[in-house]
């Protein structure tokens, strides 16, 4: 490599750090602000490091929100959605790679088509639907249509059409019936889709806004991203408690991420059937 | 999934209404209201190429050169970056708009702050009918570009190496190599990031929601939005269809766009 290269190789590093700053900044300057008092929030020029950490301030977002109440429903439904979804989506993805039955290719190809379809433009007629099933303001308008995943399919029938049929024939002769040639040969082979599908799903439901926003309007009912949307409104410029807020939405969701990234790059690099 | 898009259609061609359960079909009459009466829609319209047209442009620049950064580095630190140009895209829309909205605080915030020190005048970004809008997709393209960044690195480690390596026999140095290797063989990916940006622009909502809700004015009044407004707010199913079927085609016409462009380049 030529001296050339290796200045070229240092600005790149350096531009990159530069543009690391500007991405972790605001999340490191939410961490700093919540922890600071009213007063010294106002102050002009502003203080980096808080003079004192404030941990009331946490304290007090339980006192003005029901926050765990929020998280609560948050977590909950997140969970359970993405437990389903797994399921319906590994089921059907399943059915579509191995078995054959008549309108097999038309089901499949409108269920694509849909796909393309922004999901935000329907919201209107979803939204009808949800009254007419007298479902807006209960827990079935935040679970079940988190149930059934498209994309989740199409990528569950990808990866388990490239598992050898060898494999179902095995497992049927060794005297597995089709739920157990299901969850203990395919479904384990799978496991690296599986991890990524989870986080797709989880991350969908849990920082879901529009969809909440339009069916849920008692606070009893209300996810974390409502619920701190509505904080805005309610209670003007308590901004260390906003940040507060914000910092505890964001911690679990920043822990799953660094603990699942590794099964992220796990999945991408191993894909599937060895040999 | 069928069911909505043909009930989408449907409304748009009658008069339903949330709070009278008769209805009739009054052929294009929504179209025309939207096109004639409505003074709001062709604000929101305006308001809606004017985010598409600062976003997407900033979106695929700044993550094709992000790419290609954080693709020319070395492993542990390859590593780092992604997580850190990543991070934005797994965190809730909503908590990235309190933050946002700290930073743009017009007395107290760290932006103008920052400015201060230069003798810039605190400015007043969301507060401000011509700063506002532009100030949301600033938003918008900080928390998409690691994503789609991503994407590309993907797409660059699958470019074969012994095209970098006969380039380098014929002389090639590292700018060329990006302009006549790199760039060409992901441009399907870089088009199909540009489509993402586009379609993700135009239904621009969450940050408008949150900071804004339209104002100062009607600055930031977008689509997204008045749909929303008139079709959960004001219970106006037809009226709220008809603008989204309009969203819809927009859309649509952009993925197929896509589509045949990817088709006729692999021919």
């Amino acid at each position: 490599m030529s001296k050339n290269g290796k200045l070229g190789k240092a600005v790149v590093v350096l531009l990159l750090s530069l543009g690391a700053v500007t991405m972790i900044f605001p999340f490191i300057w939410m961490l700093l602000s919540s922890f600071k008092g009213q007063m010294e929030l106002l102050r002009m020029p502003p203080t980096f490091w808080p003079e004192r950490f404030r941990w009331e301030n946490y304290r007090e977002i339980f006192e003005v929100m029901p926050f765990f109440k929020y998280f609560a429903n948050s977590i909950v439904t997140a969970l359970l959605n993405t437990f389903v979804g797994i399921l319906t989506s590994a089921l059907s993805g399943y059915v579509f790679a191995k078995y054959r039955f008549k309108g097999k290719e038309l089901i499949f190809w409108i269920m694509i088509a849909c796909m393309m379809i922004p999901y935000d433009t329907l919201m209107i007629p979803l939204y009808k639907i949800m009254v007419k099933l007298h479902w807006t303001n209960t827990y079935l308008v935040l679970t079940i249509p988190f149930f059934v995943n498209i994309f989740g399919l199409f990528m569950m029938r990808q990866f388990m059409e490239s598992i050898p049929n060898d494999y179902i024939e095995a497992a049927e002769i060794d005297g597995c019936g089709q739920y157990k040639t299901f969850f203990r040969v395919i479904f384990p082979m799978v496991k690296p889709a599986v991890a990524a599908l989870v986080i797709f799903i989880f991350m969908g439901s849990y920082n879901s806004f529009l969809w909440p926003l339009i069916n849920v309007n008692s606070r009893e009912l209300f996810t974390l991203p409502i619920g701190m949307a509505s904080l805005t409104t309610d209670k003007k410029s308590e901004f260390e408690l906003l940040m507060a807020a914000s910092t505890m939405a964001v911690i679990p969701i920043f822990a799953v991420f660094c603990v699942a990234q590794k099964h992220f790059v796990a999945g991408l690099t191993m894909g599937g059937v060895k040999g | 999934m069928i069911l909505p898009i043909f009930n989408v259609v449907f409304y748009s061609f009658t008069n339903s209404h949330m709070a009278y359960s008769d209805w009739k079909f009054v052929g294009f009459e929504q179209y025309i209201k939207m096109f004639t009466k409505d003074t709001l829609f062709p604000i929101a319209i305006w308001n809606t190429i004017k985010s598409v047209l600062i976003i997407v442009p900033f979106t695929v620049v700044l993550s094709v050169t992000l790419a290609l950064g954080i693709h020319a580095v070395k492993s542990k630190l390859n590593k780092f970056f992604t997580f850190v140009y990543f991070l934005p895209s797994i965190i809730s829309m909503v908590a990235i708009c309190m933050v946002w909205k700290w930073l743009y605080h017009e007395q107290y915030g760290i932006i103008n702050a920052f400015l201060g020190l230069f003798g810039i005048s605190a400015q007043k970004f969301l507060g401000s009918s011509s700063q506002a809008l532009f100030c949301l997709c600033v938003i918008q393209v900080w928390a998409l570009i690691g994503y789609y960044a991503v994407i590309l690195v993907a797409a660059i480690r699958g470019i074969d190496l012994s095209l970098y390596e006969a380039a380098e026999v014929d002389g090639a140095n590292g700018w060329r190599k990006i302009f006549f290797i790199t760039l060409p063989l992901i441009r399907q990916n870089i088009f199909f990031v540009c489509i993402m940006a586009t379609t993700q622009a135009f239904m621009f909502f969450t940050p408008v929601k949150v900071l804004t809700d339209g104002m100062p004015g009607t600055s930031t009044y977008v689509l997204m939005l008045h749909i929303m407004n008139r079709g959960i707010n004001n219970s106006d199913i037809a009226y709220a269809s008809a603008m989204s079927l309009i969203l819809m085609m927009i859309i649509l016409v952009f993925s197929l766009i896509q589509r045949l462009v990817i088709r006729k380049d692999n021919d």
